[in-house]
């Protein structure tokens, strides 16, 4: 299982065609911590390390992405790349572009970063083209939350800004979870996270999160496209939240009302005549 | 134009506000960067991801809760104070519009009280229509507690490592908006018990708890949660930089008529036994106003109560509105769906009569 946690987006690369040339961004492991995206507090490492996996012809281009819609160029280090704190908050994009005469391979990623605020709405970023072939989410959690396992979310795939109806997905996760998925007639995926973690432990804060990934490709005049999007995900707080007893809890209180309100005497401020 | 009766008005606004605070993500985007301010002077809430704004709250016991230990280590108090700073600024920019009048006229929760009181009088219930002098002096410093003990106090031990961190925010893990306007948004992934640990336990059966305990009480008192609001204490900081205000100019008469402080949702007694001897207007904005305007409504003395904007009268008490008002009042204390009333337990108390529309 640890080999399989370990060598998946390997794996996985290897499970694709080989001409697609699949680039993925991931964390890289011994930090996974950093990537609690804004829930986590406390002392933070000076940047977020993420490793593009796959098979690399050449130095592929890497450009951050910040909620205002400017960029950087980042260098890659190996295969490594450390995204450090742009002064502002919100989500950034990272993404990893590798082109050839006959494929064009791109990697997305949106990490959150601390900062001022950045006075952006990431719905600003995610409407800014960063490939051809793009897998977009509709929406991303919102700030404070984070991708949760039995929660459904929304992306859309847009091949020169047209959403793509009925084009093959593949879904992955780190927990060995794979699906092969179509968008509907309108070019949206519909997707509820798995919740195939090994082991879970009560409480938000004490479990580490998994990776999944989206993939698709696409041929047009010859070229191959083909994007990834890659994010962490948490397991549902439904593990060790009880609704039905938080209903119970409620009832009980309602009803001591009800007795409180019995107690309670008519006051009148008016003197009687 | 003649305005008839204020309190429809105000209902037509909170009902607006009601559906833009708790729904209005479709307009203004559902990021937390989309909404309209991130420091409403209302309990809108942050945890509904429907909504357009939400209050000053969560960021201020979030910005003290993680903030204070950091400052503290690294000695960098502005990277602590800022946040805090922006989070007021923009709180107070928004408040000196409104004043009180974010309770009385915005607020969701309170709105929402007010609907369950309607619905518990129109079902037949007793209406207590105000609490007990004593009562209400037990409950007013409460709000005060709320505030300095769960928005500042307890998020302030948590970040230097005296309490859990549990304790970073903990009014929102029982603050009632966050249940309401969760479920009227169409879920109920806030009505839980947590049990990942014994302070989440403790916190999360204390907020459904209140919850379930101020839906009944509201039945029949009018405002329960609002006596104990933090957002009120908050209020009440800052009431007199706000351009909205109730002032007084009472006479003799006030000793003896009190229908003033009979129509109060907040039970503010002073409305009738301040300000009855004095040659000019005084501000009777007090710490538990919202604003709302039915003490203007009810009184009957012409100018003697009014809601004043930069000291210009707004609505003024008028014996001619007072005479329709009250007969108007009547009428729809007279309309009830049933008469499910239950004698109160204590022999001294008598059944209520209406006086909540
Ligand atoms: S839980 Fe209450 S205090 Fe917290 S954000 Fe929601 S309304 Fe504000
Ligand atoms: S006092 Fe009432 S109306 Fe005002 S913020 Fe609190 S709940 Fe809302
Ligand atoms: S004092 Fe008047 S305006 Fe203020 S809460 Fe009471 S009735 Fe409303």
């Amino acid at each position: 299982m640890k080999l399989l946690r370990t060598c998946w987006p390997v794996l996985l690369a290897l499970y694709l065609p080989a001409a697609q040339a699949q680039l993925i961004w991931q964390p890289v492991a011994a930090a996974s911590d950093a990537h609690r995206g804004h829930g986590g507090h406390g002392k933070r490492p000076a940047g977020k390390p993420f490793q593009l996996q796959g098979e690399m012809s050449g130095q592929p281009e890497i450009v951050l992405y910040q909620p205002d819609l400017s960029s950087q160029p980042l260098i890659l280090a190996g295969n490594q790349v450390s995204v450090r704190s742009t002064g502002v908050n919100n989500y950034h994009a990272l993404v990893a572009r590798q082109t050839t005469a006959t494929t064009e391979s791109v990697a997305i990623r949106y990490v959150y970063l601390n900062g001022k605020p950045s006075g952006h709405s990431p719905s600003e970023l995610l409407a800014q083209p960063l490939s051809r072939l793009e897998i977009v989410p509709a929406p991303l959690p919102r700030e404070h939350r984070r991708y949760e396992s039995r929660k459904s979310y929304r992306f859309e795939v847009r091949f020169d800004q047209q959403l793509m109806p009925q084009q093959p997905i593949m879904f992955s996760t780190q927990a060995g979870t794979r699906l092969d998925l179509l968008t509907d007639d309108n070019g949206i995926l519909a997707l509820v996270l798995p919740e195939d973690f090994a082991e879970i432990k009560k409480g938000r804060r004490n479990n580490r999160p998994l990776e999944w990934q989206l993939t698709t490709y696409i041929r047009d005049q010859g070229v191959l496209f083909n994007t990834s999007l890659s994010a962490p995900y948490h397991p549902s707080p439904a593990n060790w939240q009880r609704y039905g007893l938080g209903l119970a809890v409620a009832i009980l209180g309602f009803g001591v009302g009800l007795g409180v309100n019995r107690r309670l005497p008519v006051q009148s401020r008016r003197k009687a005549k | 134009m003649t305005l008839t009766n204020l309190t429809l008005l105000r209902r037509a606004v909170q009902l607006l506000a009601f559906v833009f605070l708790v729904y209005g993500a479709a307009v203004m985007g559902v990021y937390a960067a989309d909404k309209l301010s991130g420091a409403l002077p209302s309990l809108a809430c942050a945890y509904d991801e429907k909504g357009a704004d939400y209050c000053a709250l969560i960021p201020l016991q979030h910005q003290v809760g993680h903030g204070l230990g950091r400052a503290m280590d690294s000695g960098n108090w502005l990277m602590f104070f800022l946040p805090i700073l922006t989070t007021l600024g923009t709180f107070l920019l928004m408040f000196v519009v409104l004043n009180k009048a974010f309770c009385g006229w915005i607020c969701p929760l309170g709105f929402f009280q007010e609907v369950v009181h309607l619905i518990g009088q129109k079902l037949g219930l007793r209406n207590v229509n105000r609490l007990s002098d004593s009562w209400v002096d037990k409950l007013r410093p409460v709000k005060w507690l709320m505030l300095g003990v769960l928005v500042f106090g307890l998020p302030a031990l948590s970040s230097l490592g005296f309490v859990s961190k549990e304790l970073g925010d903990p009014f929102c893990k029982i603050c009632p908006s966050r249940i309401m306007t969760t479920l009227v948004s169409g879920t109920n992934e806030q009505l839980y018990v947590d049990t990942a640990s014994y302070p989440y336990m403790a916190l999360s059966v204390i907020g459904d708890f209140l919850f379930g305990l101020m839906v009944a009480m509201a039945l029949t008192l009018r405002q329960p949660f609002c006596r104990i609001c933090p957002l009120l204490a908050m209020h009440a900081l800052f009431r007199k930089l706000g351009m909205a205000r109730l002032v007084k100019q009472g006479s003799a008469r006030c000793d003896k008529c009190g229908l003033c402080a009979q129509a109060c949702p907040m039970d503010i007694r002073e409305l009738q036994t301040d300000f009855n001897d004095t040659d000019k207007p005084q501000d009777i904005t007090l710490a538990d106003c919202t604003l709302c305007g039915r003490c203007v409504e009810f009184c009957p003395d012409k100018d003697v109560l009014q809601i004043r904007y930069l000291n210009l009268p707004l609505f003024s008490a008028d014996p001619q509105y007072f005479k329709q008002r009250n007969k108007a009042q009547k009428s729809w204390d007279k309309i009830s769906i049933t008469d499910l009333t239950v004698r109160p337990v204590t022999k001294a108390a008598k059944p209520g009569k209406g006086g909540s529309a």
